[in-house]
């Protein structure tokens, strides 16, 4: 996946051993271009710092598994789309946000056991941006 | 359109006429936010003028043509057909900074701007460039060490694109020369697109290169010089176009586009409208436009 050559400065995030190659390649080109760029192997990047840090021109950049992805993308409501970048490497599990008791759970499931309330709760395909989560709701059974 | 009355007239700078326009009836005009324009019915005319604060309606009109040359004429008690407001150019609510450009006439939007920022305590910045100063007094009050004052030459030097917190939005108005040179540096310094915002009918056009209007019903070819406007070439050649702002806002001009490659420069067609219609008044063509007349 080519990278966004737009920006000034950028964060690179790869989360899991998957992301590294993207991450690293994205890492080299820039380097290439002489822009400076900040780079975090693992899922518990110092997003705030960096966000607080940077000014506009910042690019982030982001890999890993989706569920990963959008708990980053939720802590960056700052930056818009157009400044981030999402390779996603693993879609199987989804991270659902229970519509009672609003507890997140980490899932492969369609349908699953909230970890909160033990409500039976049916994913939905609506995501929010804001919490970086699916939607669960009871699943009717 | 609504008949304002004028209740106030003052001249902010030399060549600069501002009128305060209010309802005859009472109460306030209908709402609008910053950066909001209005047409105004000058003679013959219609122009559009940014509102420099919004109730009552005030716009500053710089005299450069027979519209508003007409304006200035007016006096207290003067009454004037002015259209509903239109909001191209409105603060982004998101923002976390606003940063403000204006170049010379063009400071009218981002006066309003300015005035909701510091009303409502967000955080705003302006770089005003400028020769004669209209405003300049109001927003040093206003803006205080938040305002940098700077010669068209050293823009660069008040304006810091590489230093602006994430989240910071960025307004231009002003001559177009100008705004090409802060929304050039912007691109240059990593801002994506969707954190630039113009407003471009307060500068006249410029004046483009020569083209070919190629006038498919009749067959004839067209030739529009530089310096002169589509419409301008049409009615010479005894087309009567009607035609009411020639600023590319009110609409009125509109033609059907067959073919060609136009370069669309008006504020009024949707963009998925820009392949069937041009607006003559303001728009031209690479080098040939194809027109269904």
């Amino acid at each position: 996946m080519a990278v966004d050559e737009s920006g000034r400065t950028f964060g690179i995030v790869a989360v899991d051993a998957a992301a590294r190659p993207v991450a690293e390649a994205w890492g080299t080109r820039l380097r290439e271009l002489g822009r400076p760029v900040q780079t975090w192997f693992g899922p518990a990047p110092p997003l705030d710092a960096w966000l607080t840090a940077a000014r506009v021109g910042y690019r982030l950049l982001l890999a890993g598994p989706e569920a990963d992805l959008l708990a980053l993308r939720a802590r960056a409501g700052v930056l818009l789309d157009a400044e981030i970048t999402l390779y996603v490497t693993d879609s199987r599990e989804r991270v659902v946000r229970c519509a009672r008791c609003r507890t997140a759970t980490r899932t492969a499931a369609a349908v699953l056991d909230c970890a909160g309330c033990g409500l039976r709760m049916a994913v939905h395909d609506h995501v929010s941006t804001v919490h970086g989560a699916h939607l669960g709701s009871w699943s009717g059974a | 359109m609504t008949e304002l009355v004028v209740s106030r007239t003052a001249d902010p700078a030399p060549g600069i006429r501002e009128l305060t326009l209010a309802d005859p009836r009472g109460g306030p005009p209908p709402a609008a936010p910053p950066g909001a324009h209005v047409v105004l019915t000058c003679g013959d005319r219609r122009n559009a003028y940014s509102l420099v604060d919004t109730d009552p309606y005030v716009v500053a009109v710089r005299r450069q043509g027979a519209g508003s040359s007409w304006l200035h004429r007016l006096a207290p008690g003067d009454r004037v057909e002015v259209s509903g407001p239109r909001s191209t150019f409105a603060p982004v609510r998101t923002a976390r900074r606003h940063l403000l450009v204006a170049g010379g006439i063009g400071v009218t939007p981002l006066l309003s701007h300015a005035r909701e920022a510091v009303r409502w305590g967000q955080d705003v910045r302006m770089v005003y460039v400028h020769r004669r100063g209209a405003y300049a007094a109001e927003l040093r009050a206003l803006l205080g060490d938040r305002l940098r004052e700077a010669g068209r030459a050293d823009l660069e030097r008040a304006l810091d694109l590489t230093d602006q917190p994430l989240g910071t939005h960025l307004y231009v108005c002003g001559p177009p020369g100008l705004q090409d040179r802060v929304v050039d540096a912007a691109a240059r310094a990593g801002w994506p697109g969707a954190r630039i915002h113009r407003e471009r009918f307060t500068a006249a056009p410029e004046p483009g290169v020569a083209f070919t209007a190629r006038l498919r019903r009749t067959g004839r070819d067209l030739a529009v010089p530089e310096g002169t406007t589509l419409l301008g070439a049409l009615e010479a050649a005894g087309l009567a176009v009607p035609s009411q702002c020639r600023q590319g806002v009110c609409g009125e001009c509109r033609l059907p586009l067959l073919g060609g490659r136009p370069l669309h420069r008006d504020h009024y067609l949707a963009p998925e409208e820009r392949a069937a219609a041009i607006m003559p008044c303001v728009s031209r063509a690479e080098t040939l436009v194809e027109l269904d007349l």
